[in-house]
């Protein structure tokens, strides 16, 4: 208990640092005493304007989306009983993406005002988030569904879904193209308090309902027979969760991008760290995958200034390591 | 320390004129200009624009820029004049053009134009809102305030482009037809219209070329570009047949294995030495002052090809 604690205070205070630092890191250099004056209100409308409107929202997107994609990745993994799962994978981001797109295509003709419609985003990432669940779902049906078919009819699906974007993107303007195949690498970029609004209220919603079936998904990682001998209905406790996993990751990639690798990564680190208790590694995942997302937004908008990397690129390179130490390490 | 005031002032300057001006001064300053429709509230002389991808544009009605995207770097046309602007990055940098401080921005894409117009009155001009020289120069004289410029710039390119016709008439068939193509890094192929850069408005319309008509019907009638397969390259092939190879890391592996494949060398254009080679950074752009260049280069070209001056 008392190491959990510790825990939690250090990623707590990581987070903290990290945000004070990608504060007043940018293209305007603004000293840490300055960020405190504009706080106060008494800085300059420039800075105001910096912080409040450009680094401020991005930042609180990156966390909302790092936390989102965190927990949905351990509640995927938990109830496919597979490392490997994470909606990336599972073809949920795929989904939600396509939605998207879709969206792009056939309602709006184009890319552009997207921004007084970030409201509706999320509903389409949502949809499209939860046909492909469905599909994963209904195709690994078999009496029952077995982890080991959930993930393997994900990675189907999401090799579909993939091809089924790129055909639609084919399609579209090339200018849309570009812009569509950028915001799909993963990208906060832009971000403004209208998304970062849109997208709140459902971490609000969804991340206490997690909380609640804390218990459950430790039985569920058991195992199905262990799961029903201890007084589970497994199948409708897996769709329920299915269903919380795939509204987490719908509600983060509307945001944010399809972004990869931060669902599978976080809930593995948290593992380590505290153990496989839900009640304890679902909270520490969340901060973890918020804290890698802030960071790795700091790194994007910095290395390459003015321009910036797609921050899903930047996760990537900082996760594609992790992920190919842990292939090398399971047996 | 005084420039931070001054860049203070003027911020606090722009903010008052959102709406309500605070002493009724400041929005005689400012016009409204009508865009497609949509209206825009820009000042009368632009004294710093920033832009993403108009830098050519502007510059053609000898607009004050001071901020452009990374591509306008690329323009070997616009090399002297962009000296001492600042690269404002892709996606446009808002902390980046919020330092430069400009009082008009011009943007293709929308994505962050709520920022922006935070930092400065923003025109947002999606696209092939215009397509030609013409519409171009005018559309970017009246953003500015510059019809004069915008006109004499015409003027001259309108009598530049009949000096060219004049001077490779003769030189080729009247019925001859000419191609723009693309090869890619990837390996993709692509046919071009008359606005898709390229050069498509120097050959089209200022030299008043022909374009095969499979390419008029389903390239320029259509979205002005398209992927082609390369087996069905003879379809769309040209009597003088222009290629440009898009590869940042300049390896151009796709262009060599195209020239070295047997349908490309089995190609009338190709044969009698009717096709070129043409450098991707000096015909990509399709601003008007770049148009205005191209002019020269495809009469140079067409005259070392036929042989005269």
């Amino acid at each position: 208990m008392k190491r959990t604690v510790f825990i939690y205070a250090v990623l707590v205070l990581l987070i903290f640092g990290v945000f004070l630092l990608s504060l007043q890191m940018g293209t305007m250099t603004i000293a840490p005493l300055e960020v405190l004056r504009t706080f106060m209100g008494s800085g300059t409308e420039e800075h105001a304007l910096v912080l409040f409107e450009f680094r401020l929202p991005r930042m609180v997107i990156a966390l909302l989306v790092g936390t989102g994609l965190a927990i949905s990745g351990a509640i995927l993994q938990s109830i496919s009983r597979n490392e490997l799962a994470d909606p990336g994978i599972l073809g949920i981001n795929a989904g939600a993406g396509l939605g998207v797109v879709l969206f792009i295509y056939f309602v709006q003709g184009s890319y552009t005002a997207l921004g007084g419609t970030a409201f509706f985003l999320p509903i389409f990432a949502f949809v499209g988030a939860l046909t492909a669940a469905f599909l994963i779902y209904t195709l690994a049906w078999k009496k029952g569904v077995t982890p080991i078919r959930l993930l393997l009819v994900g990675i189907g699906i999401n090799a579909g879904f993939t091809a089924i974007l790129i055909v639609f993107q084919l399609r579209m303007n090339p200018n849309d193209f570009m812009q569509a195949t950028v915001w799909l690498n993963g990208d906060i970029w832009g971000a403004t308090w209208h998304e970062t609004l849109a997208t709140l209220p459902w971490m609000v919603l969804l991340i206490p309902l997690v909380m609640m079936q804390a218990k459950t998904l430790n039985v569920m990682r058991l195992g199905d027979p262990s799961a029903v001998s201890l007084g589970i209905k497994v199948e409708r406790t897996r769709r329920r969760l299915l269903v919380l996993a795939v509204m987490l990751a719908g509600a983060s990639v509307a945001v944010g991008g399809a972004i990869s690798f931060l669902g599978l990564v976080a809930p593995h680190i948290a593992r380590r760290m505290v153990g496989p208790r839900h009640q304890v590694m679902i909270p520490t995942a969340a901060m973890i995958g918020a804290l890698i997302l802030l960071f790795s937004d700091m790194i994007s908008r910095n290395i390459l200034s003015p321009s910036e990397i797609p921050v899903g690129i930047v996760v990537a390179i900082l996760g594609a390591p992790y992920f190919l130490y842990l292939l090398m390490k399971t047996p | 320390m005084t420039k931070k005031i001054i860049m203070m002032m003027g911020f606090l300057i722009l903010a008052s004129c959102g709406n309500e001006s605070v002493d009724g001064s400041p929005d005689e300053a400012y016009r409204t200009i009508n865009i497609e429709g949509e209206d825009f509230q820009v000042p009368n002389e632009p004294e710093r624009i920033v832009t993403d991808f108009y830098a050519g544009e502007l510059l053609t009605v000898e607009a004050n820029v001071v901020g452009a995207g990374p591509i306008a770097f690329d323009n070997p046309f616009l090399e002297e004049e962009l000296e001492g602007v600042e690269d404002i990055g892709d996606p446009p940098n808002v902390e980046k053009i919020l330092e430069l401080d400009p009082d008009l921005i011009v943007v293709m894409y929308d994505e962050n134009l709520e920022q922006l117009e935070e930092i400065a009155p923003t025109v947002q001009i999606p696209y092939n809102t215009a397509t030609n020289v013409e519409d171009m120069t005018e559309m970017f004289g009246d953003i500015v305030g510059a019809e004069e410029e915008a006109q004499a710039f015409l003027n001259d390119y309108h009598d530049r482009a009949k000096e060219a016709r004049e001077e490779i008439e003769g030189l080729v068939p009247a019925d001859a037809t000419f191609g723009l193509y693309e090869i890619t890094n990837d390996n993709e192929l692509y046919v071009f219209g008359k606005n898709f850069g390229r050069g498509g408005q120097a050959l089209y319309n200022a030299l008043n070329l022909e374009a095969p008509e499979i390419i008029e019907e389903e390239v320029m009638e259509e979205e002005d570009v398209l992927m082609l397969s390369q087996e069905v390259v003879p379809e769309y092939a040209a009597d003088y047949m222009f290629l440009t190879s898009y590869d940042p890391q300049n390896q151009h592996q796709a262009k060599d294995q195209l020239e070295g494949s047997s349908v490309w060398e089995g190609l009338d254009a190709v044969q009698n030495d009717r096709y070129r080679l043409n450098d991707y950074d000096t015909f990509y752009p399709y601003d008007p002052i770049s148009v205005y260049h191209q002019i020269d280069l495809f009469v140079d070209i067409i005259k070392e090809m036929e042989k005269e001056g």
